[in-house]
């Protein structure tokens, strides 16, 4: 008897909890195991000097799996030529890898591997090709030298990897005008090189690269499908390129080429294509093929996701807003916008929500401790309470703010930080890599980090992009309560609740029906051709509801409009033969890998492109999109649109207005005309 | 059942990779500092075990095969470390301050006397011989099944029963000897009942 009451009361010893553990003496034990850890690596392994010192650069990246191509890069640097060795590169990337092509019968493939190894006459057609391109290269290389700073060429090395351009993005900081110059070289050379050589995304360094080479770059960006195939990218949800492409026009002036990414303008507005079916799946393209409205010899192929719409299944929301109040903060476009755009976030909460808010500036503070939104008061009052002064310590904010993420934590919950600032972690950020590094770690622990960017002439996207993307989230600029009213409130779901996370996408054209294409935009975001089966290597992610539009313009075989010369010996070579497996009806194979928010393995969507997606009257979104296209492709100057006026692109573009309930199309056509009077004015 | 990014991280770890090593301390940093506070009963000593613990993980990572689940092999060298701490301690005061600082006992019964019980039987499991402690604690307060403690402990399932039962007999004299009202109390119903 005695024992089995005793049974009772042993059986409630499962009840005892533990505390949560002190963070800090946590931080100082896992610090100490992992100097103890690499200490032991370095002692086991007694691995070189330089071995150690790159995989510190690694570490520093925070992005391990670039080991490797970092390796690739710092041997290529030694070399003196550079250039040869990428190419060779390039053509076993292509030969190496293993899928067996859907387009090409086995004679083709035979002919492709001859192409490599023997003396058949298309090999003489293939190395002049290449040979070509290498000088080309080896001219941009020289005039960098094989000596830039390790720094810019980790830099440049990125976007080719996860397929974001933080150069790029770099050059928007225009508080220093030395390191805007230095990354508009480096983003310019990023640019030209996914843009001649895509989809092989290792880059080489060209920092130096003036307009003209640039151009023709662009106009280069057109790929011979006989010779790459297959086209792999990441998508790309952001939307900041437009916004802040929109302010500068609507201050007067023009952004630069670099500024704009083409993906993100598109992307920037919200087309109707065919709703997902089930949360488990929770996209399905959209795909349509049309006349390009600006060359009457190509086509445009438009690749459209829509992400499943969360509705009654919202989950629950655990937010901590992370809000930089440094002195750098104290402007109406920055902490007065950024209040008043959280206002307007809350509105669109659940009662039952939770909100909290920590500040940063020279020491972190809790501005508000985990809140319930239904005192709202409470959360108002807190709100407009901050108050800009100091100096910035990004890095203890964060740590705060996790730490009040944590508290809340709700595994069937959104875990989210946003975090508000100009960009600006000037003090306290002495390892930047450490930062990173904890934001991903978090990540694995299910809270995810979105970065809101406000203000300019301090506006540091690079560091922004970094802590978003490797936060799982979005970064997004906000210049107005327009703007606010846009991301926060239209498009909340999207922006706080992921439904699909690593979606890539791969193209594989069919020879027969394509000859050449190019991907309209997504420069910064190519992959390599392998990295689409390996589920390691990261990409973007998207929202409940958003939209994601992929546009290639492709050329037939028989058209006028190629930019490529009929080579004299391929042709006679068997490349396509009649067989059964040739899918004559197809433009192309589309394949997208994409995994679910909680899942770690990904999963995988295919749809042949062929003659029913071609039409030749496109409905409103399709026309719009195109519009949207070219108005980017022509603030980039691309020759392509060179004949193509903006009289026409804004016709275009009302044509494909639409009902447009909150005014976004509208807004583009003003910014259109605006462009037009600015673009008019300078050429007199 | 480890999730399969554990094993990911691990492999990665075994290559060197301190980021993954990391990620997986990072991971599972809660659940070695719950067992050690358990099997220790204070929060300082369980912080010393458990950075004991993280250190023999990176000894032993490389050594680590797949043929046990991770959390098995955490429990064990969780367990040992504790074992071996509280060794050199020699024995923990019963009275010891600090005592239950680390925990929170649950709450849901408005019965002070309840709680009490329950904090009570905890203090008096920490006061058993080693082997019998480890097998009461991993069945009655880490829920494990008898074979799953086995795994852990190295040893037969029938051992882990057997030094359950053990467990519970000592347990009842130690309540006798420490004069706890409610357990006594049982025991003397237990004895008026007969």
């Amino acid at each position: 008897m005695s024992i089995k009451d005793l049974e009772k009361t042993l059986q409630k010893l499962a009840q005892i909890q533990t505390k949560a553990p002190n963070s800090e003496k946590k931080q100082q034990i896992l610090q100490e195991t992992k100097k103890y850890f690499v200490e032991k690596q370095n002692k086991s392994q007694g691995m070189p000097w330089w071995h150690r010192l790159t995989s510190r650069i690694n570490q520093t990246l925070g992005e391990m799996m670039k080991k490797l191509r970092f390796h690739t890069w710092v041997k290529m640097m030694a070399v003196a030529t550079p250039a040869v060795i990428a190419i060779v590169l390039y053509n076993h990337f292509d030969e190496l890898t293993t899928e067996t092509p859907r387009y090409q019968s086995p004679s083709a493939q035979q002919t492709a591997k001859e192409k490599a190894t023997s003396t058949t006459p298309s090999k003489g057609v293939a190395t002049g090709k290449q040979e070509s391109k290498a000088r080309q290269e080896r001219r941009e290389v020289d005039d960098s030298g094989p000596s830039a700073p390790l720094e810019e060429i980790a830099n440049m090395q990125r976007p080719s990897i996860q397929g974001r351009s933080m150069a790029n993005k770099r050059a928007k900081t225009n508080a220093d005008v030395a390191t805007a110059y230095e990354a508009e070289q480096s983003a310019g050379a990023v640019q030209s090189f996914s843009r001649s050589i895509a989809p092989r995304p290792i880059g080489l360094p060209a920092p130096t690269i003036d307009r003209d080479q640039f151009e023709t770059f662009v106009e280069n960006g057109t790929k011979l499908v006989s010779e790459y195939p297959i086209s792999t990218f990441s998508v790309d949800v952001d939307t900041a390129s437009y916004t802040f492409a929109r302010k500068m026009i609507n201050n007067g002036q023009l952004p630069s080429a670099h500024q704009i990414r083409v993906e993100e303008f598109i992307n920037y507005f919200d087309y109707n294509y065919k709703a997902a079916k089930s949360k488990e799946q929770p996209f399905q393209p959209t795909v349509v093929v049309y006349p390009t409205p600006w060359n009457k010899n190509t086509k445009l192929m438009h690749i459209g996701i829509k992400g499943y719409e969360l509705k009654a299944e919202k989950p629950a929301a655990n937010l901590v807003f992370l809000i930089d109040t440094s002195g750098s903060m104290d402007e109406k476009d920055k902490l007065p916008l950024l209040i008043s755009s959280f206002k307007l976030l809350l509105q669109n909460l659940d009662e039952n929500d939770w909100v909290s808010i920590v500040t940063y500036a020279g020491s972190a503070g809790e501005a508000l401790p985990p809140t319930q939104v239904k005192n709202q008061s409470t959360i108002m009052q807190a709100l407009n309470n901050l108050r800009a002064g100091g100096s910035t310590a990004g890095g203890q904010g964060i740590n705060l703010a996790y730490s009040l993420a944590e508290k809340n934590f709700d595994k069937n919950a959104v875990n989210r930080i946003i975090l508000a600032t100009d960009g600006d972690f000037n003090v306290g950020i002495s390892d930047p890599s450490a930062l990173e590094n904890l934001i991903k770690q978090k990540r694995q622990s299910g809270i995810f980090l979105s970065v809101l960017g406000f203000g300019s002439g301090n506006y540091n996207d690079h560091i922004m992009q970094k802590l978003a993307q490797n936060g799982n989230g979005n970064a997004a600029y906000i210049d107005s309560l327009n703007e606010a009213q846009k991301v926060l409130v239209d498009e909340a779901s999207s922006t706080l609740f992921t439904i699909a996370k690593d979606v890539k996408i791969q193209v594989e054209f069919n020879p027969k029906r394509v000859a050449e294409y190019k991907l309209i935009g997504y420069e910064t975001r190519a992959l390599k051709r392998e990295d689409f089966n390996n589920d390691a290597v990261d990409a973007g992610d998207i929202g409940s509801g958003h939209t994601v539009t992929a546009i290639y313009e492709i050329t037939e075989p028989g058209s006028a409009g190629r930019k490529y010369d009929d080579v004299r010996y391929l042709n006679n070579a068997p490349v396509v033969k009649e067989s059964e497996n040739n899918h004559a009806d197809e433009y192309a194979f589309l394949k997208m890998r994409y995994k679910l928010p909680k899942q770690d393995q990904s999963k995988l969507i295919t749809t042949p492109i062929t003659e029913t997606n071609y039409t030749s009257s496109t409905n409103t979104d399709i026309k719009f999109a195109a519009a949207v296209a070219g108005f980017a492709l022509k603030l980039k100057n691309s020759q392509d649109l060179q004949n193509y006026s903006y009289d026409q692109l804004l016709q275009l573009a009302t044509q494909g207005k639409g009902k447009d309930g909150y005014g976004y199309r509208a807004d583009l056509i003003k910014l259109i005309r605006l462009v037009q009077s600015i673009s008019n004015s300078s050429i007199e | 059942m480890q999730a399969v990014d554990d094993i990911d991280l691990i492999k990665q770890a075994q290559q060197g990779d301190v980021l993954a090593l990391e990620t997986l301390l990072e991971k599972h940093y809660a659940f070695i500092y719950r067992v050690v506070l358990k099997f220790c009963g204070v929060v300082e000593d369980a912080e010393d075990i458990t950075q004991t613990v993280c250190l023999k993980l990176v000894d032993q990572i490389a050594k680590f095969n797949f043929s046990a689940s991770f959390t098995t092999w955490l429990y064990r060298v969780a367990i040992n470390a504790s074992k071996d701490h509280l060794r050199k301690k020699k024995r923990i005061g019963l009275r010891e301050k600090s005592m239950l600082d680390g925990f929170d006992f649950p709450q849901d019964s408005s019965d002070d006397e309840r709680r009490k019980e329950i904090e009570d039987l905890f203090q008096l499991v920490l006061l058993l011989p080693e082997k019998i402690k480890q097998a009461v604690l991993l069945v009655y307060s880490e829920n494990l099944t008898h074979a799953e403690a086995a795994k852990v402990l190295d040893c037969s399932e029938g051992t882990v029963s057997w030094r359950i039962s053990k467990g519970k007999k000592q347990l009842v004299k130690l309540a006798k000897q420490h004069g706890i009202l409610l357990l006594s109390l049982l025991l003397l119903g237990a004895l008026l009942c007969r």
